[in-house]
């Protein structure tokens, strides 16, 4: 049995793709980020048949969003609004997260192809400026181990 | 890595048809969304998309005044009935020195509810959303060159640099003004050296004289063109309370 290796999320990196290159991802927004989080899914079709005493299920096509959110900056403003804003197809947007690190020996970094579909700027009295964000997937996620 | 600059939303402005309405309200969030097509077909592995057409609202909270015609209750409750009106979202600020080149939106938008509260432990309180329209010219970002401010007599702003690339794409240039106003002209100027400056042709907005509104250039349905190169000001003429914006495309 492997034994765990816990890591902590303040050690994650985040790039993306910029309006003027989308296609590469050289943009860092780690800095504006509290969380970010990769969910995958796969579609699934339904093939219970009579007769039947469990559910059985084929599996389809992968799936998958990554909201994003963190504090306000006029910097990383800029780079979300252009990428929501950006001419369609739009989708075209390199991305790179590495929950422990981007970098050689640094853990596991996903990548891959995206669009953003949302991006809100948000002010309360009580609060920091903040921002909240929605990249959706558009091409299979590639795991590497760095 | 560029360093996180952070803000605290007590220090938003928001605005409309030339009024500012900050002191009313207590959290204001625009969001901006994407439609998109899906276009998978047989044999992908992962589902796949086209980015469709952008839709966006605005939503903010507050507390409930009607004293006076720029009070937002008397504002809220005429535009649930009226058309698109021009709103104005600055994180960061668009009042007072410190305010220059702070990032903003102009957002063209009709208000589509707008809700009275009275609770018995609680200030009366209003809540409302905002549709982006398209056709009143939707939501440009950008910055603010003018901050809301009482000008005495003409001058420039400082000027703020687009970096080494001219755009000939133009962009969208507005202006609220209060009700103090007289022979205000309100011209956006470009250089390539931050040295000489000309106005850029077609990019003056000159306000109606004692008139509370918001003006934009080009008008709403009219696709922004021009060659701006890459340092630009705002240069006026006249006097009166005003705030200058301006978006590059």
């Amino acid at each position: 049995m492997a034994a765990l290796s816990p890591s902590h999320g303040s050690r994650a990196q985040f790039f993306i793709g910029t309006p003027g290159t989308p296609g590469t991802a050289n943009f860092e927004i780690s800095q504006y980020l509290r969380q970010a989080a990769l969910g995958m899914t796969r579609d699934k079709a339904e093939v219970t048949a009579f007769r039947s005493t469990n559910k059985n299920y084929v599996a389809g096509i992968l799936d998958g969003t990554v909201p994003i959110d963190g504090p306000y900056d006029a910097n990383v403003d800029n780079n979300m609004f252009g990428l929501l804003t950006l001419a369609s197809p739009a989708n075209t947007v390199a991305y790179q997260y590495g929950p422990t690190g981007i970098g050689s020996g640094l853990g596991i970094l996903y990548t891959g192809t995206c669009m953003v579909d949302k991006y809100e700027v948000k002010s309360t009295i009580g609060a920091s400026n903040d921002w909240t964000g929605n990249i959706q997937l558009v091409s299979v996620v590639t795991r590497t181990v760095q | 890595m560029v360093a996180l600059v952070p803000t605290h939303g007590s220090g938003a402005d928001v605005m409309v048809n030339g009024y500012v309405v900050s002191q009313y309200l207590q959290d204001f969030a625009w969001a901006g969304m994407r439609e998109k097509s899906e276009v998978t077909a047989f044999k992908s592995t992962n589902k796949s998309y086209v980015g469709g057409v952008m839709d966006s609202t605005g939503v903010f909270t507050g507390m409930h005044d009607g004293s006076s015609a720029g009070a937002i209750d008397t504002l809220m409750f005429g535009y649930l009935s009226s058309g698109d009106a021009m709103w104005f979202y600055a994180p960061s600020g668009c009042q007072g020195s410190g305010a220059f080149g702070n990032t903003a939106m102009s957002i063209a938008g009709f208000s589509d509810k707008y809700e009275v509260k009275s609770a018995v432990a609680d200030a009366n309180r209003i809540s409302a959303e905002v549709q982006t329209d398209g056709l009143g010219g939707g939501v440009d970002r950008g910055f603010v060159y003018s901050p809301y401010a009482t000008q005495g007599s003409s001058g420039n702003t400082a000027s703020i640099d687009f970096g080494s690339v001219s755009s000939t794409n133009g962009g969208v240039l507005v202006v609220h003004t209060a009700g103090d106003t007289a022979s205000l002209v309100v011209s956006l100027f470009d250089s390539a050296d931050n040295s000489t400056f000309a106005a850029v042709s077609g990019y003056t907005l000159s306000p109606t004289n004692a008139t509370t509104a918001a003006y934009r250039y080009p008008a709403a349905g009219t696709t922004p063109t021009g060659t701006i190169r890459r340092y630009t000001r705002i240069n006026w003429t006249g006097t009166g309370t005003f705030m200058a914006f301006f978006s590059r495309k």
